[in-house]
């Protein structure tokens, strides 16, 4: 990997763009993705390619875009994926759709938490994207607008229409208590 | 009147800056329908963080250092510009006084190789038996060295090469020179 004007990065630098970025990276991921362990390997392999492609970025910041970029993509690709072999087993199996319910989830806090997770898997991809970067990536308007190669006032909209759904989701299924 | 509703999501967000950030704190203050949509934001907001809160960060941590342990084993350490791929940069004349050395030397080796007759590196090393030199006045001597080289029977040692590393002229020459023969003779 490349920053600066061509000069190669030290075993430092790449570290600590590791450092800086893999807790977002992973927090993303496992929001899209739903498994840790394909977390785990999403990340990796993002880092992976940046290293073995020799990619050229002007700086720290540009590399962290694009490595969220990828990972987010790459989460993407692995929650479909999921998403259609479960539906080929369930059709297999002729199973209701329903997810099983654990014992735990009785406690009220997880099931509100679970149904507004429900909620944002109910999003369109455009604004489930957005809105997992800022709550999970904990970015600003700017870096995704950076990451998505959208603009500022673009994420902007989507974060509001995301929540504006959300909220009225909530409120129908009755999880929503003022 | 009350503001855009995507104001109050921006201002979560902490995205509005200084003067009107402070002019909507004032309006929360005093619109409880506004007050609420912030309430709402921030609750969906809340709920979202506090389920990746709650899995993530012992898995994060283990994840964070094996994938580190993995890439340092996969990745070697940031490859140095390798002399070969950057850009050969001469200024003309020592250019062309290069081509022409390249050119001059080509020239002569192909000389070399097509003539048929022109010595070649052989393929093959044929070991020199050192003799030593007989003055010819000691004809003793030189009948005594001529029936050793009788006896001894024209024993050459031909050692095949020790390694693959074969003489650019050794059979390439031979195969040339018989296309050279060819393009003579028609």
């Amino acid at each position: 990997m490349f920053l600066d004007r061509g000069q190669p990065t030290t075993m430092a630098d790449f570290r600590r763009l590791y450092e800086s970025t893999f807790p977002i990276l992973f927090r993303v991921s496992l929001r899209i993705a739903g498994s840790e362990e394909a977390a785990e390997d999403l990340c990796q392999e993002a880092f992976f390619r940046l290293h073995e492609k020799g990619m050229m970025f002007p700086n720290a910041e540009e590399a962290k875009y694009w490595l969220i970029r990828v990972v987010k993509n790459g989460s993407l690709n692995y929650a479909k994926r999921k998403e259609r072999e479960r539906k080929a087993y369930q059709r297999a199996f002729r199973e209701d759709h329903r997810v099983q319910e654990t014992g735990e989830s009785v406690l009220l806090k997880q099931e509100t938490s679970r149904e507004v997770q429900e909620a944002l898997d109910r999003l369109p991809e455009n604004l489930r994207t957005v809105l997992i970067l800022k709550e999970y990536g904990e970015l600003n308007y700017k870096e995704i607008g950076r990451a998505l190669g959208i603009s500022e006032g673009n994420v902007k909209v989507r974060v509001f229409r995301a929540r504006e759904r959300l909220a009225a989701m909530m409120g129908k299924d009755g999880t929503h208590v003022s | 009147m009350c503001p855009d509703r995507q104001l109050v999501s921006m201002y979560i967000d902490g995205e509005v800056p200084s003067p009107w950030k402070e002019k909507l704190e004032a309006h929360l203050a005093s619109c409880p329908s506004c007050a609420s949509r912030a309430d709402e934001f921030r609750r969906v907001s809340a709920i979202l963080r506090g389920t990746a809160s709650e899995a993530a960060p012992a898995a994060m941590e283990n994840a964070r250092a094996r994938v580190w342990k993995n890439l340092v084993v996969r990745t070697p350490p940031p490859r140095r510009v390798s002399n070969w791929s950057r850009p050969l940069v001469l200024p003309i004349p020592a250019a062309i006084a290069a081509v022409l050395v390249v050119a001059v030397v080509a020239a002569g080796s192909a000389g070399i190789a097509m003539n048929p007759n022109a010595k070649s590196v052989p393929a093959v090393a044929i070991q020199q038996v050192e003799t030593p030199a007989i003055p010819v006045s000691d004809m003793g001597s030189v009948l005594h060295y001529l029936d050793s080289q009788d006896s001894g029977g024209n024993i050459v040692i031909i050692h095949l090469p020790e390694n693959s590393n074969f003489a650019f002229g050794g059979e390439p020459t031979i195969v040339r020179a018989a296309d050279y023969t060819g393009r003579v003779t028609r």
